[in-house]
């Protein structure tokens, strides 16, 4: 009995925008309870929606960046249902005539073959508020309405992934891609991203779906793997002794890294999804559309491609240098006019992700901007400083903001590259170790390094290394 | 004004007439139930009227009025402060509503 | 003559002279108030007359706004008022305070109109026969056995019995024109989306409309100017500019065309009734109107598609009151389900929870095609209809109501035979037309009966000069 899990994925995604999708107040996170709400948002009788023009836009951007068709025409539901933290007791939504849809993400699949996940639709609604609970276990619980009404876009997959890597690897797109075209920062941690799957099992080969399972309450991409592996193990076990599975929503345990069942009295809801008579529909006009897509930025996929061919980069390389658009942002602006972008690319991928992780900060704000990271290069090129220096400098300039200029200056690191200086250093080493000499010009070839140390000394390891050896060969060869 | 009185119907049953009382979270007396049933089974009867009409190729309304696309500028706008919100609400603690656990 | 006694037309221009003071007029309604709560059968209009609340007012108003200059305005208690309550008449907003205006009173202010009063109502708008209240039944001022209408009872009520110098109502399927119409006063709904409903506590969002209850057609012209216009806040509000609708009244109606629907006059209609629209048919006939034969073939349709799509969507709007973020809480309980029904369950009356049930099953899973869909397809051929008739005439007059005030609790164990009553208003609204009722004589008993005028979209000056010929002539 070989078994295939089909999974199908609902992502909820906040939209950055500034105020709520269909009132005035603020989206700022982490804001004293309660403080950013008015009629609308709270529900109070006679308050009336009006959409937010950025929500749409923002929704209409993510829709062309995951590659679905944008609607001309699309509408706005009312999806009925009471619960404590959805004070109209209806939640803006939309149903028939959503905004986007019939889009995909490509992933590579675990036999590194590409794969289109399909997407059936990405849809505006408006976020509800949030509960917590008394520490108490029989205590109250505690509503704050301030995320009330934020605009979220709801993604719904084909049920096209096959594994839980897949959905791991798809999810990790998809952020890529929100995070990239600036709709969401996608920061589970804050709730800016939030996700439930659908998964069923079916013998190999057979076209039927069998009995979906919906997880929820995974709170990290990995988490959501892990779910799905423990789904798969226990579906199978059940289907293969002969066992059935019953419809029901699964609730996924962190701490235990199983799901287990809800136990409330889980009725089967009835939304009544009707259009929402407040608002009136909207009309996308393909001119608008094209305007957008005009303006959206790379995607990760070309973005990649591009610094292959165009900074002969490897695969390898460009994918952790276009893991985040910040990222390959910051080596473009290093790389502009600089003729080594390779080894620019290898300093960010070595040196400069050290320090980040180092210090646990984000590239942009990594006090060593890409302009100061091009005079440290420069430095290095002109021989001004040793590689090994220039590591040195690196770091100080992560630690205080200095350019390397400073720094360099400061501690007088300038390596000496004055010819007639070194010549009689070098001199003077020739006359200082003649037994060394001899040895050299005898074969033994080792000697060299001792000869070109001998020198660094005298210069208290300041002296281009290159120009040393170039200088001692040409002096022990002429003598 | 004057209008065939039918018997009880069985358009809306009782187990009907439970069922969307819970979906509205309404929580009717047998008596109730019982008017209900009466009530709303000669209204739906009523309604059936409209099965003498050919809807097919008849687009529902949407908004008298034909508007399109009214939306609004990204801009913050008033809130309410916290007091008002406190004020409002019939149990306020913390900062917060507070209602009956959630499980 | 006590101020209370007056137009708003002629209190405006007092007050405009500085002859009199809003204080002067609001003591004067006062005392009109109290002698009618000591009357045997209290008319019962008003929820809320507080003193220190319209103290408040009068003295943030800055006085010199044209064109109300300080008169004070009853407002039906479905309408957000700041620092009143606004209960919608229900016992689930008994003690809900208003924390902001309403759009419509945000204006009213600016052209120098005070709220007064809150007025009494049928619960959440649903009724026409104000017997649905939780503050009480309303009574008719011409016969207080009788109702005065619904929902907008207590506004009708008020104006009528001198109570109110004038009062803003709201109107969904009728509850304007049917209760000015038993109470003998004007009252008009505008053109959906004239009047802002951001505010305006919602029962069918695709009808609602707030409008003026007045003594006369020209101060209904004055507040319904003071009132209109676009809000921003609304995204169903119309961007139409606002005329000065005082300049229509009583303008000459020669040669405008008058439409008379035969479906409007069938076996239903009480004889006694049909004889005062028919006055008002002959009058304006004899002012050079063309009266013309029209036809409205899809009227015996309305009710059922009224109240397929009102209830569903009220099922959705009332579904937000839950005594958990605002209102009354009637129970404190452990159990989250128990407290939603237990809430709403104390605090609906009646008629509301038959429309919310009713609504709710409409809009149901297997349901909503045959209810909720066919609806508002027949919702299309009936506004078709009236685009149609438009071309043909300016104006279209029907009765308002088949019958005249009905006595107290007559029809309270029938509610289908009330929603049958509406058969006249309720086109109306689905189409999203503008219509007024005015007086136009009374019958046996006194009981007075309107006339309905009714108008294509955004057409109310042909409703004030129509409305004032027959004002001016059925005196």
């Amino acid at each position: 009995m070989n078994y295939e899990a089909v999974i199908g994925l609902e992502i909820h995604v906040q939209l950055n925008t500034r105020t709520k999708c269909f009132c005035g107040c603020s989206t700022e996170y982490g804001a004293v309870p309660n403080s950013h709400t008015c009629p609308v948002c709270l529900g109070l009788p006679g308050a009336l929606p009006v959409l937010n023009e950025e929500a749409l836009r923002k929704g209409v951007i993510a829709g062309l960046s995951l590659n679905c068709e944008i609607s001309n025409f699309t509408v706005f539901a009312r999806k009925n249902y009471f619960y404590p933290d959805l004070p109209k007791a209806y939640q803006i939504s939309q149903y028939a005539l959503p905004i986007n849809r019939k889009g995909f993400v490509a992933i590579l699949d675990e036999q590194n073959e590409e794969r289109k996940v399909g997407i059936t639709r990405a849809h505006l609604e408006e976020d509800a508020g949030k509960l917590i609970h008394d520490e108490n276990p029989r205590g109250p619980s505690y509503i704050d309405f301030n995320r009330c009404g934020v605009p979220l876009l709801e993604i719904v997959t084909e049920p096209d992934i096959r594994t839980p890597e897949e959905s791991y690897r798809f999810l990790t797109a998809v952020k890529e891609i929100l995070q990239y075209t600036g709709v969401s920062e996608c920061n589970m941690e804050k709730g800016e991203l939030r996700v439930d799957v659908n998964i069923s099992l079916r013998n190999r080969g057979e076209e039927k779906f069998g009995v979906k399972q919906e997880i929820k309450n995974m709170n990290s991409f990995a988490n959501v793997k892990k779910a799905l592996e423990y789904e798969i193990k226990r579906q199978s076990r059940i289907l293969k002794t002969g066992g059935s599975l019953r419809q029901e929503t699964r609730l996924f345990d962190q701490m235990k890294n199983v799901t287990v069942a809800m136990r409330s009295k889980e009725e089967a809801h009835d939304y009544r999804y009707f259009p929402d008579p407040d608002l009136i529909p909207l009309v996308i006009t393909n001119e608008f559309i094209e305007g957008v897509r005009a303006v959206l930025p790379e995607l990760p996929e070309k973005k990649r491609e591009r610094f292959i061919s165009q900074y002969g980069l490897t695969r390898y390389d460009a994918e952790i240098l276009c893991l985040s658009n910040k990222t390959a942002r910051y080596f473009e602006e290093a790389s502009g006019g600089y003729k080594n972008p390779k080894k620019m690319a290898n300093w960010i991928l070595s040196e400069l992700l050290k320090e980040l992780n180092q210090a646990k900060i984000e590239i942009d704000q990594f006090p060593v901007t890409p302009l100061m990271l091009k005079e440290l290069f420069e430095l290095m090129d002109s021989g001004e400083i040793s590689g090994k220096i220039a590591k040195e400098v690196f770091s100080l300039m992560a630690s205080s903001g200095k350019t390397a200029g400073e720094i360099v200056d400061e501690k007088g690191l300038r390596q000496l590259t004055d010819e007639s200086h070194l010549l009689s250093l070098v001199e003077e080493v020739v006359e200082e170790n003649h037994q060394a000499v001899s040895e050299y010009r005898e074969g033994k070839l080792s000697v060299f390094g001792f000869l070109v140390g001998q020198v660094m000394k005298k210069t208290k390891g300041k002296a281009n290394p290159h120009l040393v050896n170039e200088l001692l060969k040409k002096k022990i060869e002429a003598c | 004004m004057h209008r065939e009185t039918g018997g009880g119907n069985m358009r809306i049953d009782r187990e009907t007439i439970r069922w969307v009382a819970r979906l509205a979270r309404l929580r009717l007396s047998p008596e109730e139930e019982r008017s209900m049933e009466s009530h709303l089974g000669s209204i739906l009867e009523y309604m059936d009227i409209l099965g003498e009409l050919d809807l097919e190729r008849v687009e529902p309304t949407a908004h008298t009025l034909g508007y399109t696309n009214r939306t609004r500028k990204d801009e913050l706008g008033q809130s309410f402060r916290t007091e008002t919100v406190a004020l409002l609400a019939p149990r306020w603690a913390r900062d917060h509503v507070v209602v009956p656990r959630v499980v | 003559m006590g101020l209370n006694e007056l137009s708003v037309e002629r209190l405006s221009i007092l007050l405009k002279k500085g002859e009199i003071t809003p204080w002067d007029v609001v003591q004067d309604l006062k005392d009109a108030v109290e002698r009618d709560r000591q009357s045997e059968l209290p008319l019962n209009a008003y929820i809320d007359f507080q003193e220190e609340v319209i103290s408040r007012e009068i003295q943030q108003y800055e006085g010199g706004a044209n064109s109300l200059y300080g008169t004070p305005i009853a407002i039906k208690d479905v309408i957000n008022v700041i620092g009143t309550r606004t209960t919608c008449a229900s016992r689930i907003l008994s003690e809900y305070r208003s924390p902001y205006d309403a759009t419509a009173i945000t204006y009213l202010r600016t052209k120098g109109g005070i709220p007064a009063g809150k007025l009494n109502m049928d619960e959440f708008a649903m009724g026409s026969s104000n017997e649905n209240s939780a503050f009480g039944v309303v009574r008719n001022p011409h016969d207080r056995r009788r109702i005065p209408g619904g929902s907008s009872g207590g506004a009708a009520s008020a104006v009528a019995g001198d109570l109110a110098v004038a009062a803003l109502g709201s109107d969904t399927g009728g509850s304007i024109r049917q209760p000015a119409s038993m109470c003998g006063v004007f009252g008009i709904k505008p053109t959906y989306g004239r009047v802002s409903r951001c505010g305006l506590v919602a029962y069918a969002s695709s009808f609602d409309q707030i409008g003026p209850v007045t003594k006369t057609v020209m101060d209904g012209a004055l507040l319904l100017e003071a009132i209109s216009g676009y809000d921003s806040k609304d995204s169903t509000s119309a961007q139409e500019p606002v005329p000065l609708y005082r300049l229509a009244v009583g303008r000459s109606v020669k040669n405008m065309k008058v439409g008379i629907p035969e479906e409007y006059f069938g076996e239903g209609l009480d004889e006694a009734v049909r004889g005062k629209v028919e006055r008002g048919i002959n009058i304006l006939k004899e002012a050079g109107a063309q009266i013309k034969q029209i036809h409205l073939s899809y009227t015996k349709y309305a009710i059922a598609t009224y109240y397929i799509i009102a209830t569903a969507e009220a099922s959705s709007n009332l579904a937000r009151f839950d005594g958990i973020r605002y209102g009354t809480r009637f129970l404190e309980t452990e159990d989250l389900i128990e407290l939603y029904e237990e809430n709403r369950s104390m605090g609906f009356g009646a008629e509301v929870k038959r429309r919310i049930l009713l609504g709710t099953f409409a809009l149901s899973s297997g349901y909503y095609d045959a209810y909720y869909l066919k609806a508002q397809k027949a919702r299309t051929l009936i506004s078709e209809d009236f685009k149609l008739a438009f071309r043909e005439v300016d104006v279209i007059l029907t009765p308002v109501s088949p019958v005249p005030a009905w006595t107290i609790g007559e029809m309270m164990d029938d509610p289908l035979q009330m929603y049958l009553a509406d058969i006249y208003t309720v086109p109306v609204n689905l189409a999203g037309l503008p219509a007024a009722s005015v007086p136009c004589g009374t019958v046996a008993g006194g009981l007075p009966v309107g006339v309905q005028l009714i108008a294509g979209q955004f057409r109310e000056e042909d409703i004030f000069s129509t409305a004032g010929i027959i004002e001016r002539e059925a005196q």
